[in-house]
């Protein structure tokens, strides 16, 4: 079987052996889209349970990852601060550049942190309908793979649909980036949770048809106000500058 | 290089723009596809500082970026005026123009409509 994706951009020089969950030799895929699908014969019990308890590790070991990565970038960035509360003037462009590529890679991790978490609920779901192989299998597939297939959990961020906000006030573009990014020096809004972000536009999108518009912030929401002098402060509104695709750009801010 | 309050407000009275004082990003939210040649007479003719000239190539660049997005047919007679501005400017530009040609992504629906025009150019200088 060839892996469909094997030519793209992001595939090359990684595993070819993605599409089967590098795991060729016991997963079968046969149309390249979906080795779990394959999964879905008489044995399909054992094999879910097993899956699940696959994934379940998977998203361990990604929370652990994720954990003592962020609690490392956190720790490298407040003892800078503490030794040179001006660094965002004096770290030179390269070392901006890798520290925006760490970002991104944070990013990335939380991300696919998200996908283990929604795969694994839905193998809980499968598990739990196949359940000792009570009633009817064909039956209980049947349920199990509409929702499965329709259910879409995770935003595709595109420059198209959020315009700029995301590339300088999202999750990991800190003071490098909102400085040199955003051209502006002044206190700048920062979401720290893409995915809560975008989700927060979709669901105000209906509000952006007379125009910018600031909307309360929800309590607690991930974001956060960067001064100019590096701390941080809470923001009261997001605000939103619609395109017709969706945003030009939208940040947090304290009005 | 980044744009001062000070700069934003001489460039508010200089364009007629409304600004409330808490917008973040001015050159984004104040974009105008309607306005790009008034924006590079303002460069080519108005005496400006460094930053003032940062502000305003800021303001061409996201404005053409929407007269690009808004149409698939657009005059290609502005561009060659804007690239003139940039030669004349790269040092204040550069900053701007490795944003603008977001080199880290490679997905197609994530660029601006601006983006391969700017690598385009980058690529040329080099």
């Amino acid at each position: 079987m060839v892996d469909i994706a094997a030519e793209h951009p992001r595939q090359i020089g990684e595993t070819p052996y993605g599409y089967a969950g590098n795991n060729p030799v016991n997963r079968i895929d046969s149309d390249g889209n979906c080795w779990p699908c394959d999964l879905m014969g008489p044995t399909a019990g054992v094999s879910a349970y097993l899956l699940y308890q696959e994934a379940k590790e998977s998203v361990r070991s990604v929370f652990g990852l994720r954990t003592y990565y962020q609690g490392a970038i956190d720790k490298v960035n407040n003892t800078i601060h503490k030794h040179d509360p001006g660094y965002v003037e004096n770290v030179p462009a390269k070392a901006r550049e890798v520290h925006d590529k760490i970002m991104d890679l944070r990013a990335d991790i939380k991300a696919y942190t998200g996908l283990l978490q929604w795969g694994s609920a839905n193998m809980t779901l499968m598990t739990t309908v196949m359940g000792g192989l009570e009633g009817p299998l064909g039956n209980s597939l049947g349920t199990i793979r509409g929702p499965v297939d329709g259910y879409s959990p995770i935003v595709l961020l595109s420059g198209k649909r959020f315009g700029h906000a995301f590339k300088t006030h999202g999750e990991g573009r800190d003071q490098f980036s909102t400085k040199t990014r955003s051209g502006i020096r002044n206190a700048t809004g920062q979401f720290l949770d893409n995915q809560a972000a975008a989700n927060f536009i979709i669901g105000n999108s209906a509000n952006l048809k007379k125009g910018p518009i600031n909307i309360p912030m929800p309590e607690g929401f991930p974001a956060r106000i960067v001064n100019p002098d590096g701390t941080f402060s809470t923001p009261t509104h997001i605000r939103m500058i619609p395109s017709g695709k969706g945003v030009w750009t939208a940040y947090p801010v304290k009005l | 290089m980044y744009i001062t309050t000070k700069t934003i407000i001489k460039m508010n009275a200089l364009l007629g723009f409304s600004w409330e004082g808490f917008e973040q990003d001015w050159a984004i939210e104040f974009a105008d596809l309607n306005r790009v040649e008034e924006f590079i007479l303002v460069a080519q003719t108005q005496s400006l500082t460094s930053e003032e000239k940062f502000a305003i190539i800021s303001l061409i660049l996201a404005s053409y970026d929407r007269l690009l997005d808004s149409t698939e047919e657009v005059e290609n007679h502005l561009w060659p005026q804007i690239a003139q501005l940039l030669d004349d400017n790269f040092e204040i530009s550069n900053d701007l123009l490795q944003y603008w040609a977001q080199w880290e992504d490679e997905r197609d629906d994530n660029l601006f409509a601006i983006t391969p025009m700017i690598r385009e150019y980058l690529a040329k200088r080099t």
